[in-house]
């Protein structure tokens, strides 16, 4: 037995469309660990981990659904420290390793509670409507769903892992990790909380939504604070999810209160942004991976000016930077434009005036979460391709392998044509949420617009090619540098100075502190830190060493006192199977 | 014959986009009191411009080569996609979030051309230009909600018709429009954002991203900026104050309403000749604040709409 209802085959599609170039990426990608590590154990676990997705995706029980989890689980953290010679890696992949048992604990919580309630593990008969469970089970479902996707997923507070395991991880595996992987748990979440849960509390959808939006704007201002090529994307994976997970909550919000079609049109945004995500995240995560290839760096104050030795892989880059800064036609402004939508329009339709000032206030601050993607997003291309090289690293660059490039472009072309022709897929995914296949969410103006956008630019380049026949010839000179006849690199604006205003309004969320030293020559330094790393996770673990302390005198080291102590252990359960279950 | 007007009226507009130019210039002249360039100069400016050859950076790629062509035709598409003078409610295109971010290509290729040359003017532009436009964000997301709650609609076009048919003109309309007039400061890099006459490195935004482009490059800049700003006052016109907006096939009505539609951007321009004699620039970080009064004015004009 399997799912094949519309959901899945959607997900299975979204594996499909990303894992395949990531393979071939991988072809060329995986030669620089040749000498190192072993490849066969890489590819083993890669196959290993598609299969798993696909796996959770079609698995029509909760009982086979958490096989294939763990499965995923155990598989990407072997992907994770598979560079296990760094020990930084193994200090990442540990962390990772936690975060995914907490979810995978949660999740199964959830699947024991449901089964518990209506008596069944299958997800055909939950989808049938087992729905003689009171509003408080539900609830307890929901809450446990939320938690334990939202921390596979990437969702504040739960996020920390995020921009450890994805830096650690070989590219192509982070590409597959942020491209599908944190879309498993949408998947999980989408399933229970619209397909079994029937009617949910409008109280869980803004809560939903408040997460959602705080993780958007938390993940964004981190994002922008970081040098780190991979970090800066994995802070923008987190922002996306907080992104699908607001407009999920939105189309929440407006099921309960009974605006169908509105909901309907919430939820198809949100996965058409999913599919999107998952296109240009993985485009991204490779050619981060094909610059760490190229100049063994992938930070931004070594990097600069890659775009004159490796031309092809980095005007795919320039494409992913492009669709995920929502230009037009590319996908990601076509899920934009969908989301803004949506929140609008549930704006003007919810009449309960605290729902729908919420919903502004939501709507609000992804707005300002997309400006600031838009400036994270022109960072990361603007300070590793463009410009002048910052170090020696970045002068000796190679050009990367043809596999590598045909990966990326396979991407790059999905972005465009998933923006060109996105009213055909979000009708498609309409068709679906709305429950009627013939309905259609969006005209065809997008697609109108791409070809006049075409038009436009064919016509100005014949004439630019016509008008510049004349015979005036381009000169090529050095940048004026401000009247110094030296140019040096460090005269270019460095990765902290660009974000330098936006830190100053933002920086507290991204711990951002400056320091200044003075000897001789002034030296100034940007400090950042994840502040709920900080401030939560530490206080955590102190608090489980602590409680590990006082426990541990209990050990005594003496086989009677720890035979008196499973016999005691087993009065106990005795006592509360026989009382309570 | 309707979409023969259509194409018309863009047409216009992006004609007489340098002639507007050419009288902001005239009006800060006769109000510093002193002789103007003629106003033609534009057109002149322009023309000079595509005779010259062009001097690229040894460090830049092909973002400066692509970009004024893009930056350009992202700015004349989206003037293809307002009303001007004539709606009778086009059906294909209109979307505001699809115009919006067809003018957020300029944005998106301007700070790549600022950051290619390896030069700090240009690091500095666009830092700054994308700090700005990420505060201004919201506001741009609360007017186009308040134009929905108003109107029902995302088309341009059906809410041209839809505000020019209400009764009275409301209050929160009004205080709507206000937001928006600041937002069209901040988005086209006029006073007090930005200035748009100096060379120094204080007060540069929008030149100092495009300080090392030349010839056709920069022709095809000034531009796009240009053009970018007339989309914006022709949304502005056309969101809010669509009064003498005609959507007859005939001559008579077109002319007057093409009449009405120069008169109204005369007054604009004026307003924004006289705010740029008489305002000093702001500082980068009062910036916020002033688009923070914008967006307050906008919430307002929600919550009266709600309400």
């Amino acid at each position: 037995m399997y799912m094949h209802d519309f959901l899945s085959v959607f997900f299975i599609v979204l594996i499909v469309i990303t894992a395949l170039p990531n393979v071939i990426y991988s072809f060329g990608y995986l030669e620089e660990y040749r000498k190192d590590y072993s490849l066969k154990y890489l590819w083993g676990m890669m196959a290993l981990f598609i299969l798993s997705m696909a796996g959770v995706v079609i698995s029509a029980d909760g009982v086979s659904f958490m096989i294939f989890w763990e499965l995923m689980s155990v598989s990407s953290f072997f992907l994770v420290i598979f560079e296990h010679k760094k020990g930084e890696n193994i200090k990442s992949g540990i962390m990772y390793f936690i975060m995914t048992h907490i979810s995978g604990l949660l999740v199964m919580t959830m699947f024991i509670l449901t089964a518990k309630f209506t008596g069944t593990y299958d997800f055909n008969v939950l989808t049938a409507g087992a729905a003689n469970i009171t509003d408080q089970q539900r609830l307890a479902i929901l809450i446990l769903a939320l938690a334990g996707f939202g921390s596979k997923a990437g969702l504040v507070p739960l996020h920390a892992w995020l921009p450890k395991a994805h830096p650690a991880a070989p590219s192509n595996v982070s590409a597959m990790m942020s491209g599908i992987m944190l879309k498993i748990a949408i998947y999980g979440f989408i399933r229970v909380a619209f397909i079994f849960a029937k009617d949910v509390s409008v109280y869980f959808g803004v809560a939903v939504m408040l997460v959602g939006t705080i993780t958007a704007i938390y993940a964004v201002i981190n994002s922008l604070a970081q040098n780190d090529i991979k970090k800066l994307l994995a802070y923008s994976s987190s922002e996306n999810i907080g992104m699908i997970f607001a407009v999920l909550g939105l189309a929440l919000i407006l099921r309960s209160l009974g605006l169908r079609s509105l909901s309907a049109l919430a939820l198809a945004a949100a996965m058409f942004h999913v599919l999107n995500h998952g296109i240009f995240k993985s485009l991204l995560f490779m050619s981060a991976g094909s610059v760490l290839f190229a100049a063994a760096s992938k930070n931004m104050n070594e990097l600069g000016g890659l775009y004159r030795k490796m031309k092809f892989a980095s005007t795919c880059a320039l494409v992913g930077t492009a669709a995920i800064a929502a230009v037009p036609p590319l996908n990601g402004f076509a899920g934009e434009i969908l989301i803004y939508g949506s929140f609008i329009q549930a704006l003007s339709a919810v009449r309960i005036p605290w729902i729908a000032m919420t919903i502004l206030f939501c709507g609000i601050i992804l707005a300002l979460t997309g400006g600031g993607v838009v400036w994270a997003s022109v960072k990361s291309f603007g300070m590793t391709y463009l410009g002048e090289p910052r170090s020696r690293k970045a002068e000796e660059v190679h050009e990367v392998p043809a596999a590598m490039k045909a990966g990326m472009a396979v991407l790059a072309g999905f972005a465009v044509l998933f923006g060109v022709f996105s009213p055909f897929i979000i009708n498609l995914i309409y068709g679906w949420t709305s429950g009627d296949p013939a309905a259609s969410a969006v005209g065809y103006e997008v697609t109108i617009v791409s070809a006049v956008l075409l038009l436009a630019v064919s016509a100005l380049y014949l004439a630019g090619k016509m008008l510049s026949k004349k015979g005036v010839a381009d000169e090529v000179r050095g940048t004026w540098a401000c009247g110094f006849n030296d140019f040096k690199p460090y005269m270019e604006y460095s990765p902290d100075g660009f974000v330098q205003p936006g830190m100053r309004i933002f920086g507290n969320a991204a711990g951002y502190r400056k320091e200044v030293k003075v000897d001789g020559a002034v030296h100034t330094r940007a400090r950042i830190k994840d502040v709920i790393e900080a401030n939560v996770y530490l206080r955590v673990i102190k608090a489980v060493d602590y409680l590990a302390a006082r426990i541990i005198k209990i050990h005594y080291g003496k086989i009677q006192i720890y035979v008196s102590y499973i016999f005691v252990s087993l009065i106990v359960s005795l006592i509360l199977v026989l009382r309570f279950v | 014959m309707k979409y023969v007007i259509y194409i018309i009226q863009s047409l216009m507009l992006l004609l007489l986009t340098p002639l507007f130019m050419g009288i902001i210039k005239n009006l800060k002249a006769s109000i510093r009191g002193y002789e103007a360039c003629p106003v033609l100069q534009p057109y002149y400016n322009i023309a000079k411009l595509f005779e010259k050859g062009r001097v690229l950076s040894k460090s830049s790629s092909i973002i400066t080569l692509i970009a004024p062509t893009l930056c350009l035709c992202a700015c004349v598409t989206a003037a293809f996609m307002v009303p001007v003078f004539f709606n009778d409610g086009n059906p294909f295109v209109g979307n505001l979030f699809i115009i919006i971010f067809l003018l957020g290509i300029v944005k998106f290729f301007i700070t790549l051309t600022g950051l290619d040359s390896a030069s700090a003017f240009g690091g500095m532009g666009s830092s700054r230009e994308l700090f700005i436009s990420m505060i201004a964000e919201p506001v741009m997301f609360l007017t186009v909600a308040f134009l929905y709650m108003e109107t029902k609609s995302l088309n341009i076009f059906a809410i041209n018709t839809a505000v020019a048919g209400m009764a009275g003109f409301d209050v929160a309309n009004c205080i709507a429009a206000m937001g928006f007039a600041v937002l069209l400061v901040a988005e086209n890099a006029r006073m007090p954002v930005d200035n748009p006459e100096t060379h120094l490195e204080l007060t540069m935004i929008h030149e100092a991203m495009i300080l090392d482009t030349s010839g056709r490059d920069l022709a095809l800049m000034e531009l796009s900026s240009w053009i970018k700003l007339m989309v914006f006052v022709t949304i502005f016109i056309n969101c809010f104050f669509p009064m003498g907006m005609t959507g007859a096939v005939a001559f008579v009505p077109v002319i007057l309403s093409f009449i009405a539609y120069i008169l109204k951007v005369l007054v604009i321009l004026a307003v924004i000749s006289l705010v740029e004699c008489s305002m000093a620039k702001f500082r980068l970080f009062r910036v916020p604040e002033l688009l923070s009064a914008a967006f307050s004015l906008s919430l307002v004009a929600i919550v009266i709409n709600f309400f």
